[in-house]
């Protein structure tokens, strides 16, 4: 796989987008407020702006997506990872996949950390598994990223800044594509492959640190063409 | 029965004729004629302006983004090593993309807010209908 390959996804990521929200053919009137399914939102925004939680106490209220919750089960973290990894639409399935990816990092972490006979060796292994993926992806997160555009029949790749959002979107991206870089019957293999990438990027190593160095490494011999972006 | 030659009596216009040349023996009247339609029109500015794109440059946080690639040059392309440029670079992008869509949420973009320091033409001729000039001249 080539460079151009590898990072030709990005180029298709919207940055920022005129659409604030969909007025035109939306169901619900103006007046209607957006939602807040997440309790801890809530809290933050009582604390935070208690003037605006005046204003939504009595106002009407837009119904909540069909795949959000306010469930204590519910990490909006793992049903952004499972957006990314599903396929055709069954997400049921891939949330089950995730579970079991979960088990086995614990289960692998344990035994690790059981293994090992001093303290200090002990302190390096994560045994949450949620945190462990959390901060896996925030290590692959790439600062910058590149975008291919034409000038004057030549390609350039441009370094652009990136939004947090999206930055998680491609780390995600990274590990799932790591852990799918394998010979064909791949879903027999993708849930142990997933989890030695996320034990892998938690330590700072593996494909997917590899790809975010490369990224890093093209838009800083290309820092010249920063004048190129259009955004 | 038609009546062909009634035709030829009636005047023709004088489209296209030049006056100055009419009477071909003698000189124009040089008062008659009328100055140029530059110089017919008043020496002030109109009440409106042309409108054009804001000159704004839209290519943000390049100084920025090159003082963080300098300090990850120096360390291994690791950006952990550098977290103050770092957050200077991320803050940059973020108040741009903030300020970007409060402007985007603006109702009337022709409208001009009070405080306003920098105006657009649209918003210059909103101002200029409302407070014209008064220049007698």
């Amino acid at each position: 796989m080539t460079i151009y390959q590898s990072f030709n996804f990005i180029n298709k990521l919207v940055t920022k987008s005129p659409v604030i929200y969909q007025v035109r053919w939306s169901v619900w009137p103006p007046m209607y407020v957006r939602p807040i399914p997440r309790r801890e939102n809530q809290l933050k925004l009582i604390n935070e702006e208690p003037d605006k939680f005046k204003e939504l106490t009595f106002s009407p209220i837009i119904a909540a997506p069909n795949d959000h919750n306010a469930s204590n089960f519910y990490d909006p973290f793992l049903r952004r990872f499972v957006n990314v990894v599903h396929r055709s639409g069954r997400k049921a399935e891939y949330e089950d996949m995730i579970r079991e990816v979960m088990y086995l990092i614990k289960k692998k972490q344990l035994a690790e950390w059981r293994a090992a006979d001093t303290p200090e060796k002990k302190a390096k292994f994560e045994l949450d598994p949620l945190v462990l993926m959390k901060k896996a992806v925030a290590n692959v997160k790439p600062v910058v990223i590149t975008k291919y555009i034409p000038k004057g029949g030549v390609t350039y790749s441009v370094p652009f800044p990136v939004l947090d959002k999206t930055s998680e979107y491609i780390g995600m991206k990274w590990i799932n594509r790591a852990a799918h870089d394998h010979p064909k019957p791949w879903r027999a293999i993708h849930v142990p492959a997933l989890v030695r990438e996320f034990i892998f990027a938690f330590n700072g190593e593996g494909k997917a640190i590899k790809q975010k160095y490369d990224l890093h490494k093209l838009a800083e011999t290309n820092k010249a063409y920063a004048h190129y972006r259009w955004d | 029965m038609v009546r062909l030659t009634e035709s030829l009596n009636y005047m023709r216009p004088q489209w296209g004729l030049n006056k100055r040349w009419r009477n071909r023996r003698h000189p124009f009247n040089p008062d008659l004629i009328l100055p140029h339609p530059v110089e017919r029109t008043p020496l002030r500015c109109r009440n409106k302006v042309i409108p054009r794109k804001s000159q704004e440059d839209d290519v943000v946080c390049i100084k920025e983004m090159l003082n963080l690639f300098a300090c990850m040059k120096a360390n291994e392309l690791n950006e952990n090593e550098c977290p103050k440029e770092l957050a200077a670079f991320q803050k940059c992008y973020s108040n741009y993309i903030t300020e970007w869509t409060a402007k985007q949420k603006i109702q009337d973009p022709t409208e001009p807010i009070p405080g306003q320091t920098k105006l657009t033409s649209h918003q210059v001729n909103v101002m200029l209908k409302r407070y014209p000039q008064k220049i007698d001249i």
